[in-house]
């Protein structure tokens, strides 16, 4: 098999994962990595790579095909950049950028340099995302007509304390850190949202940033939908608390998304279809029919990066472009802005 | 106590459900009941109660103390303003009127004429919405962070035909029909809404009438609070058939309404309480403990007489009079507008 020599830059909270697995991914071949802080050569020295606490150094010396970027977001851009003019593909941790003008410079970029952009949305890799979107683009709950998001979970109090207590202000909050993942899984199975309004609060923990937000979306294709939002409710349900694929935070199962079409429903994570199976009993006076489908689980990040690889060398096109984590990013930050102005916004 | 004695005006689907009702209660006295279409003579005749074809004369043939008024919506004001002049106490069913200038004119008749005036909804007198009312206004799960409220019933083909049709047309949709009780519910459990934004369609049955609504509202206590709401897609999550309070709808144990609170979470009808056993181990990292409230269940039309029997004996007060009723109405009206405005709706 052909493996594809890639560097990962940022050994932060999720850098450190990230090499880990791609340590495990047998297209990969990651060969080095690099961060500002010199203390964190143990971990590539565990993994047997090249450690660099200079980026620049690392894409100068090491004959890489691709990097994966996983810094701090406001340097995404710049250091995507660099690493485009290089002729390195991108794999850049979610968001994209920090705001939708650096997001275009970065596209532009690697447009430029004929490089490809893989935003990382792992939950486009689930199997049950896959599933979901099958069953809702393949037609199988006939037109889609909405769907509804619960997010509600319980961030406990050392989450926002000492040198996290930047958690605390506008914009490190559940919309920009959390509900884009919401967005991204919303977009990539239903489709674009035009149009949206955001009702938010922090009345709870009086941090400058939002602690719950009640939002109300249109979709091109003319479904509706609601999300509701909130770190400061016992954990009941939400994605991470439903859906099993973070291996932190405990998980039940209920349902965080519901999608509902003018021929069924479909519950997630649990993953059942409800319909009428007889048509001369379609009603609400009539019994439902439930249907369950067979999941396999895999590793979201595993087969995201194995994806990855396959863009880098041509054979797939990137599951999330630059443009379409723009695109989320986009969506993401009007959700904030209607927040804060009380009045809806609609999307080109 | 003397008994009450009750008329009814209006037989049709709700009206008949009333009829049924106070012809079991043994504590007042259904004295008779009218409806334009004299067919409904035999079920008068079969609940043992007397009929007229005209409500106007059976209001002054009868001596009655109040009337239940299951009319068609705009008939409300007429028909509520004639029997308040007869100094009858009103039940109106719900909504009090067919627009907010009817309902004004309504609560002053009623009020030039000293009678109470009360409305139909129903939901407030299920022993589970009381509950669900107890444990958030008692903070029982700390302080109200959210609620979600989904409500996805298929309504068959039938429901839109033949003397049904103008349920197709605007005004005879969810909105006013169904979204009214959803609206009734969040105010009684959690108090004032105080801004609303709201996206209608009727792309999937394209009918004049919208059939898909999605809300986002504030509330005066800080709470914000999610609706969605569809009539066209095949499912099992909305209150008739969550509760099983009216079993023409196929029942199912599903959950509707999230109450999210700072200490707790209650997922109703299921009547279930989710919390942190341990304080000291509060947050997504750890398990939650599930407890079940119990309660006596009991039918809410037969506590909604009954509480209309006390109001008129002057023993109770009314659940949910004129004035309340009337902001209910406010607030479902506004839905539609901020639907067809695109704007939202302050209060």
């Amino acid at each position: 098999m052909e493996k594809v020599r890639l560097g990962l830059i940022g050994l932060g909270l999720m850098g450190t994962p990230h090499a880990r697995i791609l340590k495990k991914v047998a297209e990969c071949d990651l060969v080095a990595a690099s961060d500002v802080d010199e203390k964190q050569k143990a971990v590539t020295e565990e993994l047997g790579i090249k450690f660099y606490r200079r980026y620049e150094e690392m894409i100068e010396k090491e004959k890489l095909q691709g990097v994966v970027i996983v810094t701090p977001n406001h340097l995404h851009t710049p250091i995507g950049i660099a690493c485009a003019q290089k002729g390195l593909h991108l794999f850049v941790e979610k968001p994209i950028a920090q705001s939708v003008s650096e997001a275009d410079r970065l596209i532009e970029a690697a447009k430029q340099n004929k490089v490809c952009i893989l935003v990382g949305h792992q939950r486009r890799f689930s199997t049950l995302v896959e599933k979901a979107r099958e069953i809702v683009t393949g037609g199988e709950l006939g037109k889609l007509v909405g769907v509804t998001i619960t997010w509600a979970l319980l961030k406990p109090p050392p989450y926002f304390e000492g040198p996290l207590s930047w958690r605390r202000e506008k914009g490190a909050g559940p919309i920009l850190i959390n509900l884009i993942h919401e967005v991204d899984n919303l977009r990539y199975i239903c489709g674009e949202i035009d149009e949206l309004y955001a009702l938010t609060s922090h009345k709870i923990r009086n941090f400058p940033v939002e602690d719950t937000a009640s939002i109300t979306l249109r979709f091109k294709n003319g479904a509706l939908g609601t999300i509701f939002l909130s770190d400061c409710t016992p954990s009941l349900t939400s994605w991470e608390g439903t859906s099993g694929e973070n291996a932190y935070l405990y998980y039940d199962f209920g349902n965080c998304y519901n999608f509902f079409g003018t021929e069924g429903s479909l519950l997630f994570p649990q993953m059942k279809r409800l319909y009428y199976s007889d048509p001369t009993k379609i009603g609400w006076n009539y019994p439902i029919t439930e249907q369950g489908y067979k999941m396999v689980r895999e590793d979201p990040y595993v087969k995201e990066f194995s994806h990855f690889c396959r863009v880098v060398l041509g054979k797939e096109d990137p599951r999330t472009s630059g443009e379409d984590g723009k695109r989320t990013l986009e969506v993401t930050l009007a959700i904030q802005r209607s927040g804060e102005t009380g009045q809806p916004i609609h999307l080109a | 106590m003397k008994k009450v004695r009750l008329g009814l005006i209006g037989m049709g689907m709700i009206g008949k459900l009333h009829a049924e009702t106070m012809s079991k209660m043994k504590d007042l006295e259904f004295v008779a009941a009218s409806d334009v279409d004299a067919r409904h003579q035999k079920t008068a005749e079969e609940l043992g109660t007397k009929f007229y074809q005209s409500y106007e004369e059976m209001i002054s043939k009868e001596k009655l103390d109040g009337v239940v008024v299951a009319v068609p919506n705009e008939l409300h004001l007429p028909v509520g303003s004639t029997c308040a002049k007869k100094g009858l106490h009103l039940l109106m069913e719900k909504p009090i009127a067919a627009d907010l200038e009817s309902a004004d004119r309504l609560i002053q008749a009623a009020k030039e004429n000293k009678v109470h005036l009360m409305v139909g909804h129903h939901r407030r007198h299920n022993p589970l919405i009381e509950e669900l009312r107890n444990i958030v206004r008692g903070g029982k799960i700390g302080k109200l962070v959210g609620v979600t409220v989904l409500w996805s019933l298929y309504k068959p083909r039938d429901y839109f035909q033949g003397p049904f049709a103008w349920r197709a047309q605007p005004g005879g949709g969810p909105i006013r029909i169904n979204l009214i009780h959803e609206i009734d519910n969040i105010r009684y459990i959690c108090g004032d809404i105080t801004r609303l934004y709201a996206e209608v369609s009727n792309e999937a049955r394209k009918f004049a009438v919208e059939d898909t609504v999605s809300i986002s509202l504030r509330l005066a206590s800080g709470a914000v609070a999610n609706i969605f709401l569809t009539d066209t897609a095949p499912g099992n999550i909305g209150y008739e058939a969550n509760t099983g309070e009216n079993l023409f709808f196929y029942h199912s144990p599903e959950t509707c309404y999230y109450y999210f609170g700072t200490e707790g979470v209650i997922t109703f009808p299921r009547m279930k309480k989710f919390s942190y056993r341990d304080p000291g181990k509060a947050g997504w990292q750890f398990p939650l403990c599930e407890e079940g409230i119990k309660i006596d269940r009991e039918d809410p039309y037969t506590r909604q007489i009954r509480n209309f029997c006390g109001v008129i004996q002057g023993t109770e007060s009314p659940k949910i009079d004129g004035v309340d009723a009337r902001k209910t109405l406010e607030v479902t009206l506004a839905i539609q507008k901020s639907g067809e405005t695109g704007k939202p709706v302050v209060f």
